[in-house]
C-alpha cells in the first residue's frame, strides 16, 4: 500500500460528507468499544495483566538481538529457514525469491500489516504471481482495490449492500440473480470461491501476531480459520514477520493472548490461536514441506533505544483506533496508511517519515482515551507531541499554523497580556452569539463550523470570574 | 552469518548502545526461558474439578459451541448419531481422525460414510479428539500428529469433538504442562473456540 497521508485533510473532509462511511463507522461504538469493555469487567486482573505483558515486552526488547538469533536457531533446527530483511524492498525480494525457487504461480495470503506495510502484493503480482487475499474483509478490499480501513477488521467502512455489490460484480461466473443479502450467504460464497483458491496455491504467505523465542514458534491469532488453511494447503509457507513480534515462551505469550483479543474485539479469545514450529513432518499427513520465516526490521531498530521504543511494544488490537474521536468519524482511510488512528499516528511517521505524515501526529484532540485502553500502556499522546515538536523544529507546519503557535507562545508567555486579549475576546464572542450559547458559522473557523456548532462563552474568562468569587469562596 | 543478519543484529546493538551480551547474561536469559514462570493467572479458575468442568460447559457454549454431556465413551456413537440427523448431516461424509477412531466403536455407523484416511480436502463433518479442554475460555486444544492432521480441524463445515472430562485442565498454562510433557513440541497447536467468526 502507498502511504499517501499528505492527503488527510482533504480525505478528511470527504469522509465527513460521506454518509455511506458515517453509518458504517457507526458499527464501531456499537461492537468493539461495548464488547470490550464487558470483557474487561468480566477479568478483574485485566490491569496486572497490562503490567505484566509491558515488562515483559520492554525485557524482550532490551535483549532483542539474543532472542531473535535463539529465535532463528530454533526455526533452523526444527527444519524451517530463517531470512533477514533490513527493509521493505529486502523483505519482499526475499518473499519473491522463494516463490520463484519454488516455480509457484498462484499465492494465497492472511491479513497481514507488514505485508500491507512493505507492499508486497505489488512486488508478487509485477513479477506475475497471482495473490488472493484470504480473510474476508481483506479479499473484499483487495477486490474493491480500496486500502484498509481498519487494522482489525479492514473492510469495516463498508455496509452489507456494497459487499453484495461487488460480490455480484466479482464472482460473474455464479447465477446473477442469487441472494446475497444476509450475512451468512456472503459468507458461504466467499467460502465456496477461496476453498478452490486455497487448493490451488502453491504458496501460502501470513503474518504472525507473536513469534516465540524459546522453541522457534510462529503464532497466529485468527477468527475465520483462513490463516491455517494458507500455513497448511499449500507446499510452501513464508512467515513475515517484523522484528518486535518476538516474545521469550509460551507462558509469555500466554499473556498476551489474554490482552490481545480482549482488547480488539471484546472476546475472551479469538475462534482460533495457532502455534506453528517449523515444516510437515516425516510422518505427518499434511503441513507444508518448507517453512521460511522473514524477519523484518524496515524502521524498527531506530525506534529502539530513543523516546519512540515505547510504540514497539503495540500488538495491533486496535482498541485505540476504536476509541478515537477523530478516527470515528474520519474512519481508516482518511490517514493514508495501513496504520490508522493514534497508533498510525506513531507508527506512520516512524517508519515512513514525519514529512510524509505530518498530519496524522495532529489528528487528536490529546482527550488520551488511546493511552488509557491501549493493554500495552504506550503513551500515545505524548509520541504524537513529540512529532508535532518536530514538525514544527523542521518547518512542515504551514505558516498560518506557525504564527498561531508562535502568538500563542507569546501570550502564554506574558500572563496579564494573555488575560486582557482573552477577556476582550470572550466579550465579543458572548455579544456576537447573541447569548444562545453556540455559533452555526464563525469567521476563520469554517472548518470547524461546517460539521459542528462552535460553542461561544457564556459570560467571562476563569480569571475573571475567580476575582469576583474568590472571598465567597475563602 | 548472513549481511542483512549481521547488520540487522549490529544496528540493534547500537540502539540499545552496547555491544554483544555477556555470556553470563545470555546463559541467564536462555535459563529463564527454557524454565519460564506462569504470569497472571484468573483467579475464578481457582475451583474444585466440578466447578472447572462447569466453566468450561458454560464458557464453550457461551461461543455458541454446543455441548453434550456424556456417562460413558460407550454413548459417544448414539450421540454423534443423534447430532447428524438433528442437525440435517446424516447422509454427509464424515473424516474421522485416527486417534479416535481406535478408542470408539463406530460399528454403529455402518450406513453412514466415514473416511478414517485422513487426507481428503472435501468433507462436511470432522470428528476428533482434543489434548484437552480449557475452562478459562471453554477452548479446545489440538496438536498435529500423524493420527491427528492439522487440515481436519478446519476443513469442515462442523467439528465434533471427543473429550473426556478428566481432559479437562483450568488455564491454558497447565495445558502448555501438557504439550511439555510430550517428546517433543507438535509441529501445530491449536487453541479452537469455534464457530468462526469473520471480522469484516
Amino acid at each position: 500500500m502507498k502511504i499517501t497521508s499528505a492527503q488527510f485533510k482533504t480525505k478528511a473532509h470527504e469522509a465527513l460528507s460521506n454518509e455511506i462511511l458515517q453509518r458504517a463507522l457507526k458499527k464501531l461504538e456499537r461492537g468493539f468499544v461495548t464488547q470490550r469493555a464487558e470483557a474487561i469487567a468480566n477479568l478483574p486482573e485485566f490491569n496486572a495483566l497490562r503490567d505484566k505483558a509491558v515488562n515483559i515486552k520492554n525485557h524482550t526488547l532490551q535483549n532483542l538481538d539474543f532472542y531473535l538469533e535463539h529465535f532463528a536457531n530454533q526455526v533452523e533446527a526444527s527444519g524451517g529457514q530463517v531470512h533477514w530483511a533490513i527493509d521493505a524492498k529486502e523483505a519482499c525480494q526475499k518473499v519473491l525469491e522463494i516463490c520463484q525457487k519454488v516455480h509457484a504461480e498462484n499465492i494465497v495470503k492472511s491479513k497481514s500489516m507488514l505485508t500491507e506495510e512493505i507492499n508486497l502484493n505489488e512486488t508478487l503480482e509485477k513479477a506475475g504471481l497471482s495473490v488472493t487475499e484470504t480473510d474476508l474483509g481483506e479479499y473484499i478490499i483487495q477486490k474493491r482495490h480500496e486500502q484498509p480501513s481498519h487494522i482489525v477488521a479492514p473492510a469495516i467502512h463498508l455496509i452489507k449492500k456494497q459487499i453484495s455489490k461487488t460480490f455480484k460484480q466479482i464472482h460473474s461466473d455464479m447465477n446473477p440473480n442469487r441472494s446475497l443479502e444476509k450475512d451468512e450467504e456472503l459468507l458461504e460464497e466467499a467460502r465456496q470461491v477461496m476453498r478452490k483458491k486455497f487448493f490451488n496455491a502453491d504458496v501460502g504467505i501470513t503474518g504472525a501476531n507473536f513469534l516465540i523465542a524459546n522453541t522457534g514458534t510462529t503464532v497466529l491469532v485468527t477468527n475465520e480459520g483462513n490463516a491455517d488453511l494458507t500455513q497448511t494447503l499449500p507446499k510452501t509457507h513464508i512467515v513475515v514477520a517484523s522484528i518486535e513480534k518476538m516474545l521469550p515462551s509460551f507462558e509469555d505469550a500466554t499473556q498476551f493472548i489474554r490482552l490481545l483479543s480482549r482488547s480488539a474485539t471484546g472476546q475472551a479469545i479469538t475462534s482460533y490461536v495457532t502455534f506453528t514450529t517449523g515444516p510437515k513432518r516425516a510422518d505427518d499427513v499434511d503441513g507444508p514441506e518448507q517453512f521460511h520465516v522473514i524477519l523484518v526490521d524496515n524502521g524498527r531498530s531506530k525506534m529502539l533505544g530513543g523516546v519512540f521504543q515505547d510504540m514497539l511494544r503495540c500488538i495491533r488490537c486496535g482498541a485505540c483506533l476504536n476509541h478515537c474521536p477523530v478516527y470515528e468519524a474520519v474512519g481508516g482511510q482518511a490517514y493514508g496508511s495501513m496504520y490508522p488512528g493514534p497508533m498510525g499516528a506513531v507508527l506512520t511517521p516512524s517508519l515512513f517519515g514525519i514529512n510524509t505524515s505530518k498530519d496524522l501526529p495532529n489528528a487528536s484532540t490529546f482527550c488520551g482515551r488511546c493511552e488509557s485502553v491501549c493493554p500495552l500502556r504506550i503513551p500515545l499522546p505524548k509520541m504524537m507531541r513529540h512529532y508535532r515538536e518536530q514538525e514544527f523544529q523542521q518547518h512542515l507546519s504551514s505558516h498560518s499554523s506557525r504564527m498561531g503557535l508562535k502568538s500563542w507562545a507569546f501570550l502564554a508567555a506574558h500572563p496579564l497580556f494573555y488575560r486582557k486579549i482573552m477577556g476582550i475576546t470572550i466579550y465579543l464572542l458572548n455579544k456576537l452569539s447573541h447569548r444562545q450559547g453556540r455559533f452555526h458559522k464563525l469567521l476563520f473557523a469554517r472548518a470547524w463550523t461546517q460539521y459542528r456548532d462552535f460553542p461561544a462563552p457564556l459570560s467571562k474568562t476563569f480569571q475573571q470570574l475567580w476575582e469576583t468569587k474568590k472571598n465567597k469562596i475563602e | 552469518m548472513s549481511d542483512a543478519k549481521n547488520q540487522l543484529l549490529a544496528r540493534i546493538r547500537a540502539a540499545l548502545h552496547r555491544g554483544l551480551l555477556s555470556t553470563a547474561e545470555q546463559s541467564a536469559l536462555t535459563e529463564s526461558m527454557l524454565h519460564p514462570t506462569r504470569g497472571i493467572i484468573p483467579a475464578y479458575l481457582n475451583t474444585d474439578k466440578k466447578g472447572l468442568m462447569r466453566l468450561f460447559i458454560e464458557t464453550a457454549r457461551r461461543s455458541a459451541s454446543t455441548i453434550a454431556e456424556l456417562s460413558s465413551r460407550s454413548e459417544v456413537p448414539n450421540a454423534i448419531l443423534q447430532f447428524l440427523k438433528e442437525n440435517d448431516l446424516y447422509t454427509r461424509t464424515l473424516q474421522v481422525s485416527q486417534d479416535l477412531a481406535s478408542i470408539i466403536n463406530f460399528e454403529k455407523f455402518a450406513d453412514l460414510k466415514i473416511d478414517f484416511e485422513n487426507n481428503k480436502r472435501e468433507f462436511s463433518v470432522s470428528i476428533t479428539s482434543a489434548v484437552c479442554g480449557i475452562s478459562e475460555t471453554g477452548t479446545l486444544m489440538m496438536v498435529s500428529e500423524p493420527k491427528h492432521p492439522t487440515l481436519i480441524n478446519f476443513l469442515a463445515e462442523t467439528h465434533i469433538i471427543v473429550l473426556a472430562t478428566q481432559a479437562i485442565v483450568p488455564s491454558y498454562e497447565d495445558a502448555w504442562d501438557l504439550i511439555r510433557a510430550g517428546s517433543k513440541m507438535p509441529r501445530t497447536v491449536i487453541l479452537s473456540r469455534a464457530p468462526l467468526a469473520p471480522l469484516i
